[in-house]
């Protein structure tokens, strides 16, 4: 208890409340007071409980913490609102919090003028988050224009209209802004392309990301240019007229040489109409490249016309919607092949991956990646329809898995390619036409140092080796004869006393007597584990089938996958 | 290794790696080039670190060899407020009372280590989001101290700071 005494009066400050009670006891009905009297006591009273309430709440736990520590919590909520709540808890956190300027940088201009203001003094001069989402008061927007220069992320979540309008109130300048986000696909106003304009928020130099979603994607490319930009996302939403021109694309990459990823999603048509022949764009620092484009034609058009020698990354998508009809150029042509693997790194090919999958959305994915971690993926993806039965064919899919095998066999780099590996899901179709062209590729391929296999029929493979009742599978002609492999791996469980693994075993068999054998085979089973086994794989006795394989090979090495009989 | 001590003069032998973990105690390292630090007096008091820096040392142990956050990426500092977003491992860490809570804070605070820091802070963003004032005071033993024309002036704030 605080025993100090008032000044002046020898009295602690229990003391002097427990005198003003019984003060307040005696005289609260003689002499009569007024009302207003009354009040003011009211008044007075209140602001002194404050005072003792807020010296109790100095006490608390929480409250020990320093305060520019507690300013730190609110920080990381996301939620303005949540931000004004909790200024609201206490005198001690609310001087706290609107002393942190930080903490009210998001500025929502379609919340008016006395919002605007009040959140323009809080700030005092830090960076500002402005949004705009819908009609903007005109007095909201004045005000911000003298504020320009202190704009660091700018996001506009109405429509291009409203960038048009922002850009004429508040011509800038935007030294700092370094977002901008444009979203016009809820409720968004047409822009008027016919109105004179000089470029939109042309005083942001500084601008580093630039993220675009957008049905009417034209003003972007005439009245942007920010020389300075690192990233960009364009997401092209689908629409009924317009195509996505690829050639204003180019000019608006070519005029911000600074950019180190670029992102750009379709769901329209692209055009590639006024480019000209061997037109190439370069991205000296472009790290990262995707495209995406779905029902719009061919993705890897675009990548052949830029040109990246920093890339790390480049990743090339076809998606296919139901309706969309099935196009005939699904993986790049030698030619274009060419200039993609050309404009993005001069590494030699370490490892060169196929993926097939069969299912609701159909893909065959292609990676390439080289020894220092840069990476080409181009994949295509279809999305099936169970209504209708004019889709992937089985002669569709072995036009695209022509297309992705003359890929692989027609890349530049093929002769340094190390490792291989499929993983193939496919849907039991033609097998004849896979053999072939599996056929083809290993044919195309030169000593490999790792081959690995996944998820597969191995029947496509291995089926000159395999000894099965006659009539029982389709038989084929044409045989798959597999490059020298240092290492090989079937990733997918095999049993040793099924077919596949005397397949694999006569296989071993030819290399070694070929004269390359196999330096190491690994072969994944499976086993059912015992009711009450706990041994694992640790100490588990090489099951006697491999000596048949060891025979031919450096090594074999057998890894079960145990499972559960319940599962079974 | 490294020995630590602290306020209340119990001794901890941690790996540098470990240590290392708390700016403070890198920092005082290197500068005196000794393999001894002694952290622990807050606000000029004496602060119980023994059951808090236990906790700390739990923290730095998991996170040990992970890269420190670097203080010249001022759009990474940015990202990571504004998020409440807490991994699993930490999650469970941090799962303590109030009161070991805020020391835990009070800790990472004093011995610079930014992210234990975020974490604790992050707990505390998760328990007042979505909260009304009444909830956080009652969550935190906080009583209403404004005046009725205090609470006037924040009811007039609050009609402007709601959505339109």
């Amino acid at each position: 208890m605080n025993t100090k005494t008032y000044p002046g009066k020898g009295l602690t400050i229990p003391q002097l409340i427990f005198a003003l009670t019984e003060e307040l006891k005696r005289t609260i009905h003689s002499p009569p007071l007024t009302f207003e009297e009354v009040s003011q006591l009211d008044q007075d009273t209140s602001a002194v409980l404050a005072d003792i309430r807020e010296w109790k709440n100095s006490l608390v736990p929480i409250n020990r913490i320093p305060s520019d520590i507690l300013s730190l919590i609110p920080t990381h909520l996301p939620s303005q609102e949540d931000r004004f709540q909790a200024s609201y808890v206490c005198r001690h956190w609310r001087r706290t919090f609107l002393q942190c300027a930080d903490l009210w940088s998001e500025l929502s201009l379609s919340q008016g003028e006395v919002y605007v203001k009040n959140l323009l003094e809080r700030t005092k001069g830090s960076p500002l988050h402005v949004s705009i989402h819908g009609e903007v008061p005109v007095g909201a927007s004045r005000l911000l224009s003298s504020h320009t220069r202190r704009i660091k992320h700018l996001g506009v979540f109405s429509g291009w209209a409203d960038v048009q309008e922002f850009s004429e109130v508040t011509s800038g300048p935007f030294p700092l802004l370094q977002t901008l986000t444009v979203n016009d696909m809820v409720n968004g106003r047409p822009f008027d392309e016919k109105v004179p304009l000089p470029l939109l928020l042309s005083s942001a130099v500084n601008l580093k990301e630039l993220f675009i979603y957008s049905s009417e994607w034209s003003p972007f490319s005439s009245n942007f240019v920010f020389p300075n930009l690192v990233s960009l996302y364009l997401f092209v939403a689908p629409q009924e007229v317009s195509r996505f021109c690829v050639s204003r694309f180019l000019d608006f990459l070519e005029a911000s040489p600074m950019l180190q990823e670029v992102s750009l999603t379709t769901f329209i048509e692209i055009s590639f109409e006024g480019i000209p022949q061997g037109r190439v764009v370069i991205l000296p620092n472009a790290e990262k490249l995707k495209v995406t484009v779905t029902n719009g034609g061919p993705a890897y058009k675009i990548a052949a016309h830029i040109s990246r020698p920093s890339a790390r990354t480049t990743s090339i998508m076809h998606k296919r919607l139901p309706d969309e009809i099935f196009s005939e150029e699904i993986f790049p042509t030698p030619a274009n092949w060419k200039a993609i693997v050309h404009q993005h790194t001069r590494s030699p090919l370490e490892e060169a991956t196929l993926e097939i999958k069969a299912g609701e959305v159909s893909t065959f994915r292609l990676t390439f990646q080289s020894h220092d971690a840069t990476a080409i993926e181009l994949l295509f993806a279809s999305e099936e329809d169970d209504d209708r039965d004019d889709l992937l064919s089985d002669e569709t899919y072995n036009k695209v898995l022509t297309q992705a095998i003359r890929t692989i066999r027609s890349h530049p780099q093929l002769v340094d390619l190390k490792c291989l590996h499929i993983r193939d899901g496919f849907s039991p179709f033609q097998i004849s036409h896979a053999v072939k062209e599996i056929g083809r590729l290993f044919r195309s391929l030169g000593p490999l140092d790792k081959f690995t296999i996944s998820n597969s029929d191995l029947r496509r493979y291995l089926h000159s080796y395999l000894v099965l009742p006659e009539g029982s599978i389709e038989r084929i002609e044409e045989s798959v004869v597999f490059p020298s492999i240092k290492e090989f791996v079937t990733s997918h469980p095999v049993n040793l006393d099924d077919p596949e693994f005397s397949a694999i075993v006569a296989l071993a068999q030819s290399h070694h007597e070929r004269g390359i054998p196999f330096e190491r085979v690994l072969i994944r089973g499976e086993r059912v584990l015992l009711r009450g086994e706990r041994v694992l794989l640790r100490g588990e006795r090489m099951p006697a089938e491999m000596e048949k394989l060891r025979k031919w090979v450096g090594s074999a090495e057998y890894c079960f996958e145990l499972h559960n009989a319940e599962e079974d | 290794m490294v020995l630590l001590v602290t306020s209340d003069n119990k001794n901890f032998v941690v790996d540098r790696e470990v240590a290392d973990r708390s700016v403070f105690v890198k920092n005082t390292l290197e500068a005196r080039g000794l393999s001894i630090a002694t952290p622990p007096m807050l606000n000029g008091g004496c602060f119980e670190l023994t059951s808090p820096f236990l906790q700390v040392l739990e923290y730095c142990q998991h996170h040990r060899g992970e890269p420190l956050p670097t203080t010249d990426d001022a759009n990474a500092d940015e990202n990571r407020k504004r998020t409440t977003d807490i991994g699993e491992w930490d999650r469970k860490f941090i799962t303590v009372d109030h009161e070991m809570l805020f020391e835990i804070i009070l800790a990472a605070n004093y011995l610079d280590i930014k992210p234990l820091l975020d974490v604790g802070c992050k707990t505390i963003g998760n328990m007042v989001k979505g909260k009304s004032p009444e909830e956080v005071r009652k969550l935190f033993d906080i009583v209403n101290d404004f005046t009725p024309e205090e609470e006037a002036q924040i009811k007039k704030e609050n009609e402007w700071a709601e959505d339109p």
